[in-house]
């Protein structure tokens, strides 16, 4: 995580010397969806590679889905609290 | 819409291409290094506007607590309520949903803790909550809030989900999905470590 951190500040760093270039934001956001697909295909590529995932994609797997699906449905529903009653601009 | 059905697409052929042994061998740190040229690229988009990452904070001090803390106390409470309906014991399901997304440090701490069952459930469970995250992120943000996609990605909102979030949500998320992303990464092995006292 921490890498990750400090991989991102130098990038704010050299974005801030090229602010004055307009271009640059609209290069990046065009280019990094293109990364993000290549990121999606080289998981995919290590989850069909792991033995443990591929092997047990019936009945564990099916709970560990379960969970994931549970879990990320209560997170939301709290996180939609929040932002209905803290972040949501009033009108 | 788009977007998450190409990445869905993108996905399924990388599992396809190596479960059918198409590419035969590759080396698992690729998807790091490409993880960090995203990164260096959100950082970019960042310093071209600097603003995006101190306005929000201005705007909502210590509300933004309030998110991860919404996310950590959500995915505990619905895997509380699913012990109830599973084959699996509370303390169990419990630290396999605490693994927010976290797939490689929770199936890991979890293989020690409680043996290779729970760790292998861990794993696909939280490989799954990325992969469910990165393909609704666009529906999330429209129905359910604009705090959801960053609840949903849990411990990702600080990596590999950052830039379809940052994409989908606006720079002024930016910083609040960063704040998640550490915190939630953290509390990974606080909560399991806890659980397993």
């Amino acid at each position: 995580m921490f890498c990750v951190l400090l991989i991102m500040l130098s990038g704010i760093l050299i974005g801030y010397f090229l602010r004055h270039f307009r271009i640059i934001p609209l290069i990046t956001s065009k280019v990094s969806i293109y990364i993000i697909y290549l990121l999606l295909f080289v998981m995919g590529l290590s989850v069909g590679n792991n033995p443990q995932v591929i092997h047990h994609f019936g009945g564990l797997g099916a709970l560990g889905i379960t969970i994931a699906v549970v879990s990320t449905a209560g997170s939301v529903a709290l996180s939609w609290v929040v932002y209905r009653y803290l972040f949501k601009p009033h009108k | 819409m788009k977007n998450s059905l190409v990445i869905l697409l993108c996905f399924i052929a990388g599992v396809a291409l190596s479960s059918l042994q198409i590419i035969p061998r590759y080396d698992d740190s690729i998807g790091l290094y490409i993880l960090y040229a995203l990164m260096f690229l959100v950082g970019i988009g960042i310093g071209c506007d600097l603003s995006s990452l101190s306005s929000p904070i201005k705007k909502y001090r210590f509300k933004i607590i309030l998110v991860p803390l919404a996310t950590i106390v959500g995915t505990i409470a619905a895997c509380a309520l699913f012990a109830l309906f599973c084959p699996l014991a509370l303390r169990e399901t419990i630290a396999i949903g605490c693994g927010f997304g976290y797939y490689s440090l929770s199936a890991i701490l979890l293989n020690g803790l409680a043996g290779a069952d729970i760790g292998t459930i861990a794993l696909i469970c939280n490989l799954s909550r990325e992969l469910i995250t990165l393909l609704t992120i666009p529906l999330l943000a429209r129905y359910c809030g604009k705090l959801a996609p960053i609840a949903a990605a849990g411990a990702t909102s600080i990596d590999t989900t950052l830039p379809l979030i940052s994409r989908t949500l606006g720079k002024e998320y930016i910083v609040i999905a960063i704040f998640h992303g550490v915190i939630v990464d953290m509390s990974v092995p606080l909560l399991i470590g806890l659980l397993y006292l």
